[in-house]
């Protein structure tokens, strides 16, 4: 078992989010927003203004004439792409890295959270018809955040992960709490809250693979599950825990929605996924 | 060395090259079909998704190998411009694992595997060998030239198969 400060130690050494990134965020999910107020806050950031840029001009859009400025940008992508791109952009240097303790290569956690945000996005778009599912489109993207900190204590304890694994049947995320004394989902929960990301995102991240659990912004959650389930059973980014997680059928109830309603989706996400990575390619 | 082919998700690739390999990753519940004909040397490799088509329709036209039903009709037609002949040709099967299962619910894998076999059986194409099911996420490798097919486990761990 592995004491929970030392784990918060670790959470504390990750840098906090920009304030531009979550002055982003905040933006998004407010209704009155306008792309002006957008562009005030995107402009305090060269870095992520010139990956807008270079995304415009790129020659997947062909466009006739360059695109200079944040304002022309906004017109072209629309507010909810371009607040996903620089979100995207943003964890990407998060998750690019390989995480042998979870059996995955370099891009593999990045490729599965950008399923998961599409998916999420998806499902929320078919659920409730919303136009702003922005952050659901969040919180997809960040749910697994807690296996980058759990890395580390996982690759030490392969061995005895394994071992619970065979001899009882369980999910990894119940190896991971019998082994570990924490699940990524629990640490992720953490690191959103050093973030300050708002409640919403960290009941998201913290329940993703117990929906049941959560006390509010249950529909949120119950999203972000079967999105996670749904991109496991795909094959986007899967590691070493492979199909090893339980599915929630309650979470299907709750947001009136059929087995064969998911899957259909899932060839939408498919075509998503590939346009998605392309892009987010082409600005990095 | 031969050339080593990536067949990505709702992807089919097919050779004639005896030095290729074909390879595809991460097969969760989806379903690669390895497909070969010893006498042409051609071989082949589609990885689907989905059992029926009739989920979307839409995306069963712009992309057929996301589907069972449309994806290994176009997977043979590849297979014969290279040559094969169906009575010649043998299929392997691997993938199609589930999550954890309480209620029988969310069974893509099972579904899949039903939907590849009966689409097979009912072609009288020969099933060779398989190995589906289970929790794990499984790649696989197949030699065009030898059709030999190798199953990789998510803790690394190859197997002829």
């Amino acid at each position: 078992m592995i004491d929970l400060e030392h784990i918060l130690e670790r959470i504390h050494e990750i840098p906090p989010m920009p304030d531009v990134v979550l002055k982003v965020l905040e933006l998004a999910e407010d209704e009155e927003c306008s792309a002006k107020d957008l562009v005030e806050v995107i402009k305090l950031d060269q870095g992520i203004t010139l990956r807008v840029l270079r995304l415009c001009n790129s020659a997947h859009y062909g466009l006739p004439r360059q695109v200079h400025s944040l304002q022309d940008a906004l017109v072209f992508l629309g507010n909810s792409t371009l607040v996903n791109f620089i979100l995207t952009s943003y964890v990407t240097d998060h998750l690019q890295a390989a995480n042998a303790g979870y059996g995955l290569a370099a891009g593999d956690l990045w490729r599965h959270a950008v399923a998961v945000a599409l998916a999420s996005d998806i499902i929320g778009q078919h659920h409730s018809r919303r136009k702003d599912t922005g952050l659901l489109f969040t919180a997809g993207l960040l749910h697994d955040m807690g296996k980058i900190i759990l890395n580390d204590y996982l690759l030490a304890e392969l061995h005895r992960i394994d071992e619970h694994l065979s001899a009882t049947g369980c999910s990894f995320i119940e190896a991971e709490r019998a082994v570990i004394g924490h699940t990524h989902a629990e640490i992720g929960g953490h690191l959103a809250d050093h973030w300050n990301l708002p409640q919403v995102l960290v009941n998201a991240i913290l329940h993703h693979h117990e929906p049941l659990q959560a006390e509010e912004h249950t529909q949120e959650v119950a999203v972000i599950h079967l999105a996670n389930i749904l991109c496991l059973s795909l094959g986007y980014g899967l590691g070493r825990d492979g199909l090893r997680h339980h599915f929630e059928p309650e979470a299907l109830k709750l947001l009136g929605l059929t087995e064969n309603d998911l899957l259909a989706l899932a060839a939408d996400l498919h075509s998503s996924f590939e346009k998605a990575v392309a892009l987010i390619r082409l600005a990095h | 060395m031969g050339e080593v082919i990536t067949v990505g998700i709702a992807d089919l690739k097919v050779s004639g090259d005896p030095e290729a390999e074909i390879v595809t990753y991460a097969l969760g519940s989806c379903i690669g079909v390895a497909l070969w004909d010893e006498e042409a040397r051609v071989g082949g490799i589609l990885h689907f998704m989905l059992p029926d088509s009739k989920m979307n329709r839409e995306k069963a036209r712009t992309t057929p190998a996301l589907f069972a039903d449309t994806g290994l009709p176009l997977l043979f037609r590849e297979a014969y411009h290279l040559g094969a002949e169906k009575s010649r040709i043998v299929v392997r099967l691997v993938g199609g694992a589930n999550i954890l299962n309480d209620n029988s619910l969310f069974n893509i894998g099972e579904r899949n595997h039903r939907a590849a076999t009966h689409i097979l059986t009912g072609n009288s194409v020969r099933i060779l060998a398989e190995s589906v099911g289970g929790n794990e996420s499984l790649s696989m490798r197949l030699h065009v030239g030898s059709g030999a097919v190798s199953v990789v486990t998510g803790a690394g761990e190859s197997r002829a198969l």
